[in-house]
Parts: structure tokens; C-alpha cells; sequence
């Protein structure tokens, strides 16, 4: 199978260049803050009216969603996937763990942008929303996370 | 002096059940015990140390991201069912 043409830089270009309200959350971002980890994915948090506007946008590497952008503000969530993965919420409110209420538009408008290719910035949580994406599914790698990012803030000046 | 021995890469089956043991959902109060578990100084030392060294290594977000492309593929290719796709 012929691997898809996927360039990272121009997939972030892509995003930014169609204005979609997405941030990057999961571990991809905590590798462009500093921290040397492995993942796959690619996990955003978008604004649920801009999903067909994000599809659109990523169409040209071949990424295809599993849901109807209907069908995803349904469920919450979907993702694009050819041989690269994408992992979209699109909830406008999510609950964490412990029933902490994080609106995205909250989070929007807390965002902080980081530069990931020349010219390029995405949009990333502050580091105290970081945290709380961290807490929405609550597995054991997303503790390690946050027992991290809590150790990278304590560095942070007051 | 004999080769040293060489590495077998884990079955498909323990691979999966090591993803479903570190993808498993916490409580609240299994989560709240792992994240505020007491942190050695040496932890500190080691997470605050691999942040420096990442940082330096890779100055600009876009080198780390590239970096970890790359080792994420390198990692995959020994292990069986890495590019596996999970249900959402």
C-alpha cells in the first residue's frame, strides 16, 4: 500500500489556514512543549461548527472521517485516519473525572499558540486547561501527564 | 565472547493486552491516588532533566515534533500491531 502523503507542517499550515477554532491537546502538543514522548495520534479539540471546515481542510492528505460532521457532534467525538490518525473532540463541554465542567469555548479563549512550523502556530491549551483535558479519560498515561505538566509549571515563575 | 542475545518482539496478543492494561479508564479516586502520589526528588530531577535535554537537543517545537515522527516509526516498526487502529 502506497503510504499517504502526509508532511506535518503542511497539515498544521492546513489547519491554521482554514481558521477552524481547533487546539491541540494530547500528547503531540506535550512533544512541541518539551516533553520527549512517543505517540500516533493526532489529538485536537475543535469547535463543534467547524468541523466540516477542519475535514476540508485536512481532505488533502487523505484523511477521511468516521463520522458526518451530525453524527459527531452527536456522539462527541470522531476521527480522521489513513495511515496517520487523528483523534477530533468536538463536545462543546466535557466533564473530567471528577465532574470538573471545561467548556471548550472556555478553553478557546484561554489558548496559547505555539510556533510548529516556520510561520505556523497552533493553538494549545494554557497549561491548567493542559491538565484538565488530561482528566477527561483519566487513564494511567494521562496521570503520568500530569504529574509532568505539574512538575513543568512548578518551574514556572509566579 | 558469545553474540549477545537477540531481541523477540512481544506477540500481537500481549501487545494488545498491554494496551488495554494502559488504556484502561481510572476512577476518580484511582486517578486522584496516581496523580498525587509523592514525587522523589529524582523524579522531579529525571522529568525536568528529559525536558532540558529534549529542549536542547530540539530548540524549536518543529524539530521535536519531527524527532518524535521519527522515533514513533523507528519504535513501531518492532513492535507487532503498533499502527493498529483503536475503536474510538
Amino acid at each position: 500500500m502506497e503510504p499517504s502523503r502526509f508532511e506535518e507542517g503542511e497539515f498544521f499550515a492546513a489547519i491554521t489556514t482554514s481558521a477552524t477554532r481547533a487546539i491541540l491537546i494530547g500528547r503531540r502538543a506535550l512533544i512541541a512543549l518539551g516533553f520527549p514522548l512517543l505517540t500516533r495520534d493526532y489529538d485536537f479539540w475543535i469547535h463543534g461548527d467547524d468541523i466540516a471546515a477542519f475535514n476540508k481542510a485536512v481532505a488533502i492528505f487523505e484523511l477521511f472521517p468516521s463520522r458526518s460532521p451530525d453524527e459527531a457532534r452527536s456522539a462527541g467525538r470522531y476521527f480522521l485516519e489513513n495511515d496517520e490518525k487523528v483523534d477530533v473532540l468536538v463536545a462543546r463541554v466535557v466533564f473530567t473525572v471528577d465532574r470538573v465542567r471545561v467548556a471548550f469555548d472556555d478553553v478557546w479563549a484561554r489558548r496559547r499558540m505555539i510556533e510548529v512550523s516556520r510561520g505556523i502556530e497552533v493553538a494549545i491549551p494554557s497549561l491548567d486547561d493542559f491538565i484538565l483535558t488530561k482528566r477527561f479519560v483519566a487513564r494511567p498515561k494521562d496521570a503520568e501527564d500530569i504529574r509532568m505538566l505539574e512538575t513543568l509549571r512548578s518551574q514556572e515563575p509566579k | 565472547m558469545s553474540a549477545p542475545p537477540r531481541w523477540n518482539p512481544p506477540s500481537p496478543e500481549v501487545v494488545e493486552r498491554i494496551r488495554r492494561f494502559t488504556e484502561r479508564r481510572l476512577s476518580a479516586e484511582e486517578f486522584d491516588a496516581y496523580v498525587h502520589a509523592p514525587m522523589s526528588e529524582a523524579e522531579r530531577r529525571e522529568i525536568l532533566e528529559s525536558v532540558a535535554w529534549f529542549k536542547k537537543r530540539y530548540p524549536t517545537p518543529e524539530a521535536r515534533l519531527a524527532a518524535a515522527r521519527r522515533a514513533y516509526k523507528q519504535w513501531a516498526q518492532g513492535i507487532p500491531g503498533a499502527h493498529q487502529s483503536r475503536k474510538e
